[in-house]
C-alpha cells in the first residue's frame, strides 16, 4: 500500500480529508457557538470576529452550522459507501462466484434497480423509512432514513463490478491451483479472490462517495433529507436560496464548501484511479 | 439483442409491488379503499393504471392524477429536452477538440476542458443556479431569474441543468477519442491524405460515439434528477415540482403514478439508447 502516500497528489488531497474529518469530530470545540441557538439581534450579519462568517436569519452562526453540516457530509459519504460495498460485494459476488441461475436472477434484479430513477426510490426510501420509524433524536431519525436510502440504492453499479472482476479471477490459474489442493470455496474467496478484487472496488467507491454527498444535499435541498433546525450543507444552502438576491453568502459558504468537498473527492478518485492502472 | 429490450421492460410494474406495501398503513388513514387487502388494492390499481386512470390526487383536491401530469409534463420535457441537446451540441465538439489538442502537442485547450469539466462534475446543480442567476439576473440584469414565461425565462435553467451533463458527454468523448487516435485505422485514415476535420467527424467521432450512447441512459436519469432541484429554485410549474411536493404532502395516488411515469419513461430511454446501438454500430444489429 506504500504508493497510496509517496503520491503527493493523493496525500495533497487526503490532507483536505483529513482535515474535514478532524474538523467534523471536534464540530462543537471549534467554534464558540452552537449550530441551532438562535440571536434574532444578530441576524444576517456580515462575517465579523464575534460569527467568523456571519450569521443567518435566525442568527445562528453560519461556520457552526458549516462545521455540523461537514460531520453529516462525512457519515453520509462514508457510512453509504460501507453499506453499498457490504451489499455489492455480497451480491455480485454471489452472481459471479455462483454463476447460473443464481447469476442471472440476480444480475436481473440489479437491471430493474438502474430502471427506475435513483432519485425517485431514495426520495421513496427515505419517506417510508420516516413513516416507519419515529426516533426521538430528529436529525439522527433524518440521517437514518438517508443513509437507509443511499445505502439500498447504489450498490448496482459495484455488485456489477464486483461480478465482472469475479467472472475473470474464476478463470485464473491461481484459482485453478487452489481448487487442485483442495480449498474450499472460502478459502478460495478469501485468500485469492478478495485480495485481488480490492483494486477496481476502492476506485468505485472513491467516486461513489461524492456522488452520496451531492445526493444527500439535494435530498436536504428539496425538503425531503434533514429538517431544518438541524444542518448539512444542503439544508444551509435550501434556506440560503430564498435570500439570493440580498445575503448571497448563505447560500454560496455551503454550496461552495460542498463544490470544494466534492471536486477533492473526485480528485482523489481520479488519482487512485491512475495510480492503479499503472 | 431482444434478449437486452426485454430485460428492462419489468421495470414499471414490479416496483409498484414493491411500494405499495409501505403506504398500505398511509392509505388506509387517508380512507382510500379503507377495507380492502393488499392484493386486491394492488390488483385494482393496476386495472385502474391501464384504463389510464391514476386515481385523485388528495392535495390537489380530487383533481385526477393525469391530468397534473398532462398539465406539467410538456414544461419537464421542454427543459430537459433542450438540456441534453445542450449537453451534446457542446459536450461533442468540446471533448473532440480537447482529444484532438491532446493528441498534437500543445494540450493547453485540453488541459482547460478538462479542468473545468472536472469542476463542472464536482459542482451541486443548486450552486451552480444561484451563481448563474447572480451574473446574469441581478449583476447584468439580462435575463429574468425565475418563472417559465417564454424562450428568455428557459436560458438559465436550461444551462444550469445541462452544466453536469455537458461536462460528462465531454469528458467521455475525450477519452474515447484519444483510444480511437491511436489506432491503425486512424493512421490509414490520416495516410490516404483526409484532413484533420474530416479524420475527426468521420473516423474518431463515429468510433468514440458509441460509449457515450451507452451513458445517455444514466444521462436522462440524472437531467430528471437535476430538474427537481432546477424546477424548485426557477419556480418552473413542471412535473419534478409537483413530485417533490407529492411526496412532502404525502399524496399517494399522486406518488405512486409519477413513479410510474418516470419508471415508463427511463425504461423508454433505455429501450431508444439500445436501438440506437444498431444505428450507430451495424456491428451490433446482427446480435
Amino acid at each position: 500500500m506504500s504508493w497510496l502516500f509517496n503520491h503527493k497528489r493523493i496525500s495533497f488531497l487526503g490532507l483536505y480529508l483529513v482535515m474535514l474529518f478532524f474538523v467534523s469530530v471536534f464540530s462543537t470545540q471549534l467554534s464558540r457557538h452552537s449550530f441551532d441557538q438562535q440571536n434574532i439581534d444578530a441576524a444576517l450579519l456580515a462575517p465579523n470576529s464575534t460569527y467568523w462568517l456571519g450569521t443567518d436569519d435566525l442568527g445562528r452562526d453560519i461556520f457552526a452550522r458549516l462545521l455540523r453540516g461537514a460531520r453529516i457530509s462525512l457519515a453520509v459519504g462514508f457510512i453509504t459507501a460501507f453499506i453499498s460495498l457490504c451489499l455489492g460485494l455480497f451480491w455480485g459476488g454471489l452472481a459471479g462466484w455462483k454463476g447460473g441461475v443464481v447469476d442471472r436472477v440476480i444480475m436481473r434484479g440489479v437491471d430493474i434497480l438502474y430502471a427506475i430513477p435513483n432519485m425517485v426510490i431514495l426520495i421513496l426510501v427515505s419517506v417510508s423509512f420516516n413513516t416507519m420509524f419515529e426516533f426521538d433524536n430528529i436529525e439522527l431519525q433524518g440521517l437514518l432514513g438517508i443513509l437507509l436510502a443511499l445505502g439500498l440504492t447504489s450498490w448496482g453499479g459495484l455488485a456489477r463490478v464486483v461480478r465482472g472482476q469475479i467472472l475473470q479471477i474464476k478463470k485464473m490459474p491461481y484459482i485453478e491451483a487452489a481448487r487442485a489442493v483442495g480449498a474450499s470455496d472460502l478459502r478460495q474467496l478469501r485468500h485469492h479472490v478478495l485480495p485481488n478484487l480490492w483494486g477496481p472496488l476502492i476506485v468505485m467507491l472513491s467516486f461513489q462517495i461524492p456522488s452520496n454527498i451531492l445526493a444527500e444535499s439535494f435530498l436536504s435541498f428539496i425538503g425531503l433529507g434533514l429538517q431544518p433546525p438541524y444542518s448539512s450543507w444542503g439544508v444551509m444552502a435550501s434556506e440560503g436560496w430564498r435570500t439570493l438576491q440580498i445575503f448571497p453568502h448563505l447560500m454560496l459558504y455551503p454550496g461552495l464548501i460542498l463544490f470544494i468537498t466534492v471536486l477533492v473527492l473526485n480528485l482523489l478518485g481520479d488519482a487512485l484511479r491512475s495510480q492503479l492502472q499503472k | 439483442m431482444t434478449f437486452v429490450l426485454l430485460r428492462f421492460l419489468p421495470g414499471g410494474p414490479f416496483d409498484e409491488e414493491q411500494e405499495l406495501p409501505e403506504f398500505v398503513r398511509n392509505q388506509l388513514e387517508a380512507s382510500y379503499q379503507i377495507d380492502q387487502p393488499l392484493a386486491i388494492q394492488y390488483i385494482s390499481y393496476v386495472k385502474k393504471v391501464l384504463r389510464g386512470d391514476f386515481g385523485e390526487s388528495i392535495a390537489a383536491l380530487g383533481e385526477p392524477v393525469y391530468k397534473i401530469i398532462q398539465d406539467h409534463l410538456p414544461t419537464s420535457m421542454l427543459l430537459g429536452g433542450l438540456a441534453l441537446v445542450l449537453a451534446f451540441l457542446i459536450g461533442l465538439p468540446i471533448g473532440l477538440t480537447a482529444a484532438y489538442s491532446n493528441n498534437s502537442g500543445r494540450g493547453l485547450w485540453d488541459r482547460c476542458v478538462m479542468f473545468f469539466s472536472t469542476c463542472a462534475v464536482a459542482l451541486p446543480s443548486f450552486l451552480a443556479a444561484s451563481l448563474l442567476v447572480m451574473i446574469f439576473s441581478f449583476y447584468l440584469d439580462l435575463l429574468p431569474p425565475a418563472l417559465w414565461l417564454g424562450p428568455k425565462y428557459y436560458v438559465l435553467p436550461v444551462l444550469a441543468l445541462s452544466l453536469r451533463p455537458t461536462a460528462l458527454v465531454a469528458r467521455l468523448i475525450r477519452s474515447n477519442a484519444l483510444e480511437v487516435m491511436a489506432t491503425d485505422f486512424i493512421r490509414t485514415a490520416y495516410a490516404k491524405g483526409l484532413s484533420s476535420v474530416a479524420v475527426l467527424l468521420r473516423h474518431v467521432l463515429r468510433n468514440s460515439f458509441l460509449p457515450v450512447l451507452t451513458i445517455s441512459g444514466p444521462l436522462v436519469a440524472g437531467i430528471l434528477t437535476g430538474s427537481f432541484v432546477i424546477e424548485l429554485i426557477f419556480a418552473i410549474p413542471g412535473i419534478g415540482k409537483y413530485f417533490v411536493e407529492s411526496v412532502v404532502n404525502r399524496d399517494y395516488p399522486m406518488i405512486l403514478g409519477m413513479t410510474l411515469l418516470y419508471s415508463v419513461f427511463l425504461v423508454t430511454a433505455n429501450l431508444i439508447v439500445d436501438l440506437l446501438y444498431g444505428v450507430f454500430d451495424p456491428r451490433v444489429r446482427a446480435g
